[in-house]
Order: structure tokens, then sequence, then C-alpha cells
């Protein structure tokens, strides 16, 4: 570092410069420093960056807030309580009333990969686990339909599946059908002619009739 | 039934955990939307169907704070678009408009969490484009104050960029 200026001495003017507001003296000072330094180059584009956004800010908006009315949460509140409701009854209709727990276990999925799905908003990763059966989805959009790649493990061997998609209405389109074979993990590729921007919910029944053995919601972020 | 039990106690978790995201974040959810639409009832209804989704997609609300805030900005964000392609009250025209807006806001949500002296000497400086010179005597600072505060101003404001999931 030439012993003249050291880090120290120098970084107060990392400040300045991410701003644009160096005098020629103090950059060249500056710019000597960082053509042998590689931390204070790296500080300096990390404070150039935030510069850069900071041009956005608005003063006057800073200063003053609009804070959503005291009842605006009572009322998103309810709004869910209402689509829980109508959750519920569909689910009835659909004949998953009077639950087994195998039925209820249904309902105790996890979703993973909301928040940032791995290949992008366009492939929802679904996951899920419960009742000892355990799967996760990746649906693909394809200029046919909707490409599903498919992993599941604790179903029962000998006995044979459907996947299906569900529509936001609740009717199903089936994506295939396989028998389970052993209880180890069986991973497959299916595909279905729905889009996969029209499923909500992708799901797996005994082939023949039956409550389904897992439906998990298709994350919509 | 024991499986039945804990399939309610997952829900009623979600639904804690969605109670207290709306108390964390509502408000600048709020102000993001009601600054891009324009009106008060628009921004409400745009919460209300931003917190919809949320439960609806039934992510796992456990993900860290920073996390959780992207992802319902996001989901924010996308309830604003569609409102504004529907509505012509809107005041961002386009995309663009919409990424600048809610850039600035972040940044605003940033300044807010800076001590008034940080704040103060990024805002004169900066946003308002004043001279040193100018800042300094506004300020009753001297010269050498004000670089030194500009700096470790500006790290501050990083470091509160980077705690609200921020990523440059
Ligand atoms: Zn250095």
């Amino acid at each position: 570092m030439g012993g003249m200026n050291g880090c120290r001495d120098i970084q107060p003017l990392l400040g300045m410069y991410a701003l644009g507001r160096l005098t020629e003296r103090e950059m060249t000072a500056l710019q000597a420093h960082l053509d042998g330094c590689p931390l204070c180059r790296i500080e300096a584009a990390e404070l150039r960056g935030v510069a850069e956004a900071l041009v956005h800010a608005d003063p006057e908006r800073v200063e003053y807030r609009p804070e959503p009315p005291p009842w605006l949460r009572k009322s998103v509140f309810d709004r869910i309580d209402g689509a829980r409701r109508r959750t519920r009854r569909r689910a009835a209709a659909l004949g998953l009333a009077g639950l087994t727990a195998a039925a209820a276990a249904v309902t105790a999925f996890f979703l993973l990969g909301a928040p940032a799905a791995p290949d992008g908003p366009d492939t929802p990763t679904v996951a899920y686990s419960a009742g000892g059966v355990r799967a996760s989805a990746t649906l693909t959009p394809r200029p046919w339909g909707t490409a599903l790649h498919l992993s599941v493990s604790g179903l029962t061997p000998g006995q044979n599946y459907t996947v299906w998609l569900e529509r936001p209405d609740g009717r199903r389109t089936p994506a295939g059908s396989f028998t389970a074979q052993g209880s180890t993990r069986l991973v497959m590729d299916l595909s279905s002619g729905m889009k996969p921007h029209n499923a909500t919910a992708l799901g797996l029944s005994v082939s023949g009739g039956g409550p389904p053995i897992l439906r998990a919601p298709i994350p919509r972020p | 039934m024991r499986l039945r039990r804990s399939a309610e106690r997952t829900r009623l978790d979600d639904e804690v955990s969605l109670r207290a995201a709306y108390d964390e974040h509502a408000g600048e959810l709020f102000a993001f939307a009601e600054r891009s639409l324009g009106e008060r009832a628009l921004a409400e209804e745009a919460v209300r169907e931003t917190f919809l989704r949320a439960w609806r997609s039934a992510a796992r609300l456990d993900a860290g704070e920073a996390v959780l805030r992207t992802w319902l900005l996001a989901i924010c964000r996308n309830v604003v678009i569609e409102h504004a392609c529907s509505r012509r009250t809107a005041r961002v025209a386009d995309g663009t408009a919409l990424e600048r807006l809610l850039t600035g806001l972040q940044v605003e949500e940033a300044l807010r969490r800076l001590s008034p002296d940080h704040r103060a000497v990024l805002v004169e400086l900066h946003v308002l484009a004043r001279p040193p010179a100018a800042v300094a005597a506004e300020l009753r600072i001297p010269a050498g104050t004000v670089r030194n505060r500009t700096y470790y101003a500006l790290r501050a404001l990083r470091l509160a960029l980077e705690e609200m999931g921020w990523e440059a």
C-alpha cells in the first residue's frame, strides 16, 4: 500500500466517491489506493450500488409513510376465514367429509419453494409429507400443457395410483397412473394437457376412486 | 385421530405466523400499494388480496424475516400490477416505473432505520444534490465531518437494506 495511504486513511473517501462528490485531488489519491487494494475496490463497488438505489428515494416520503387503517387487519383475516370456509365446503362436496386419519393428513402439507422456486416462477415445486407418504413434484410449462416430474415414496406396494391436476373449479384431469413397487422412492415423468397456471393443486388417488392419498395446492407467487 | 389433531395444529401455526407477518409487514405493503395505486381504498384491497394469496400458497412462514418480507412484497407487486392494468387511476405507467418506485420505497424504509444524523447527510447530499459545503453549513458540522459521516451513513444504509433482504 506504499505506506502513504493506508485503508484506514482512504476509507472515508469511499462515501463521497460512491456519491460522485470527490474533488479531483481526492479522486487521484483514492484511485492510486484502489489500484493496489482489492478490498477497498469491493467496498467502493458495494457503496456505489447503494448510492444508485438511493437516488430513487423521495425525502418527503421518508418523513411520512401512509399507514393502513386499524380495521384493515380484521378485514384481511375475515377474508381468509371466508376462503377457508369455502375450501372446507368444496372439500365436503368432493367427498372428503367424515375424514379418515389418512385423508385428514391431506391438509398437513408443506410447500417448499414458494418464496423462490429453484427454476423460477414458471416451474412451481410442490412438496408433501404426511402419513408416511412423501412426495415432491416440479411442474414445467410446455406448449402442449404441463410436464410433471414426480418423486414419491411410502405407497402401498402393488397398488395402482392415479396422479391428477386440479382446476380452480375443483375438476381434476388425470396426468398418468402407475403401480407402486416396494416401499422405495419412485421417480417418474408424467404429462398433462392442462397448463400449469390453470392447475391449483396436484394430487394422488388410488386408481378406480376413493379419497386422495395426497392433495397439495400449487404455490402461486 | 392423532394425525388429525396435528394437521389442525399445522394450520393454526400458519394462521398465527400470518398474523405476525401482518403486524410486521402490512404497513410497508400498504404504503407500497397506496403509492403505486394512488388511492387508499385500492391499497386496502391490495393488502387483503396479498395476504389471501400468501395464505393460499401456504408457504412456510417460519422462513427468515427478510425472506418473508421479500416474498410478501413480491406478491403485493403482482397484485398492484394486476390492479394497475385494470384501472386508469394508477400512478405507475409501466413496469419500469413500478420497479423504480419499489426500489425507492425500500430505500426510504432503510433510511428510516438510520440515525437522524446519517439520514440527514445522505438526503441533503445525494437525494437533494446539495454541495458538500452547503450541507456542512446546514448541518453545522465541519466539511471533514460531512465526508466521514457520509461514509458511515452509506455503510449503515447498506446494512439496513441487507437486513431487509435486499440483493444488490
Ligand atoms: Zn484499502
